[in-house]
């Protein structure tokens, strides 16, 4: 290769991953209101920016990495829905009790919502032929982060109850679909 | 790379040859999509295949050498600048040769205004070692000018003449006479242009 084309190839390159950069951060753009948004309403405001803060770096970094990585942003983002508006709607309500055990439904909320972030993200991981466990931690890290200020209405519970149930969410479907 | 397709930057204009046989457009379509997708790995098999497309794409759009050759790096630049926004589901090459035709037409129209641009930054010297046939269009194009030159404003002549050195300058101080000069170098154009149809 002649210098002048190891130039160019080298200026193609730095484009390359301009343009990467570039696309990512068109991609992440919309979640910047929705953090706002989440750090508006939630109980712990130092929380909501720094989950949103890493939600945001992180779908821009999976973003540019592309591959496996990238393609887990917009399933990570959706799952995370369900953990994020679950407990939102249900923050306000009274606690439930079954016989003498009583629970507050934010809670049920966070655990629900974290089951569904679960079998979402653990049925697509699933789905891969290969990469499960890059795409289970990339989704995994999303829903969660978009979680998890939610789930912090319910204070140290709701998240340990947002990661057990997108911890019970995802084991029995990658089990299930585990390769003999 | 490609020897069909013009060697090193200094080579001689040939015939170009942008097109690809059904395989290499495939392998196209699939480097880009992979690119699209991050796969970091397609890229130096990607640049391979497109340099030599894209500047023989460039040489036949432009018809310059030079021009041709800036062209299509800039394009090429701008190929994998955008290559994270292709989609796959399209086909690769009528992408990447829209977007060399773009830049091409960019670099063409900037070509174009910089031809039309200021007087000053021509060079108006006569050739010593000129031909007979250019010294007679210099003649030729000598008479256009001044033809151009007897519909302006006498102050406008004055002013052109001063600047090409071929009368004194007016006494004027150099700001207003710079103006003055800027006006009648755009009444020149306009002139030139109602006449020829071109500067």
């Amino acid at each position: 290769m002649e210098p002048s084309e190891a130039a160019l190839l080298a200026r193609a390159r730095r484009a390359y991953e301009q343009g990467r950069l570039r696309a990512a951060l068109w991609r992440a753009a919309p979640l910047v209101p929705v953090v706002a948004w989440t750090w508006s309403w939630c109980r712990y405001p130092a929380l909501a920016a720094l989950c949103g803060a890493a939600l945001v770096a992180l779908t821009v970094a999976f973003s540019w990495r592309g591959q496996v990585w990238g393609r887990a942003v917009v399933p990570g983002l959706a799952a995370g829905l369900a953990p994020l508006v679950l407990p939102w709607l249900m923050r306000g309500a009274s606690d439930v009790c079954v016989g003498e055990m009583c629970c507050s439904l934010c809670l049920l909320g966070c655990v629900g919502g974290g089951l569904v972030a679960g079998v979402l993200v653990g049925r697509r991981a699933a789905s891969l032929d290969e990469g499960r466990g890059t795409f289970l931690a990339a989704a995994g890290a999303l829903a969660l982060l978009a979680g998890a200020p939610a789930c912090a209405f319910a204070g140290v519970m709701g998240l340990a109850g947002l990661l057990l149930g997108f911890a019970g969410g995802t084991a029995p479907v990658l089990l299930a679909r585990a390769p003999a | 790379m490609n020897p069909a397709a013009g060697g090193n930057g200094n080579a001689p204009l040939r015939a170009p040859n942008a097109r690809m046989d059904a395989a290499q457009r495939r392998e196209l379509q699939n480097l880009l999509a992979r690119l699209a997708d991050g796969d970091r790995a397609a890229f130096p098999p990607a640049f391979t295949l497109l340099w030599p497309v894209t500047r023989a794409f460039a040489r036949s759009f432009l018809r310059d050498e030079a021009g041709a050759e800036d062209a299509a790096q800039q394009a090429l630049i701008r190929v994998f600048l955008r290559a994270a926004e292709f989609d796959a589901a399209r086909p690769a090459l009528p992408w990447v040769l829209g977007v060399v035709a773009n830049e091409c037409r960019t670099l063409r129209r900037k070509t174009q205004r910089r031809r039309e641009g200021p007087l000053e930054e021509a060079d108006a010297r006569p050739d010593p070692h000129a031909t007979p046939e250019a010294n007679a269009t210099g003649r030729d194009l000598e008479r256009a000018a001044l033809a151009a030159l007897d519909g302006l404003p006498a102050a406008d002549v004055e002013a052109i003449l001063a600047h090409i050195g071929a009368a004194g300058r007016p006494d004027l101080p150099p700001a207003t006479f710079r103006k003055r000069l800027e006006r009648a170098l755009k009444r020149l154009r306009r002139a030139w242009s109602e006449r020829h149809g071109t500067l």
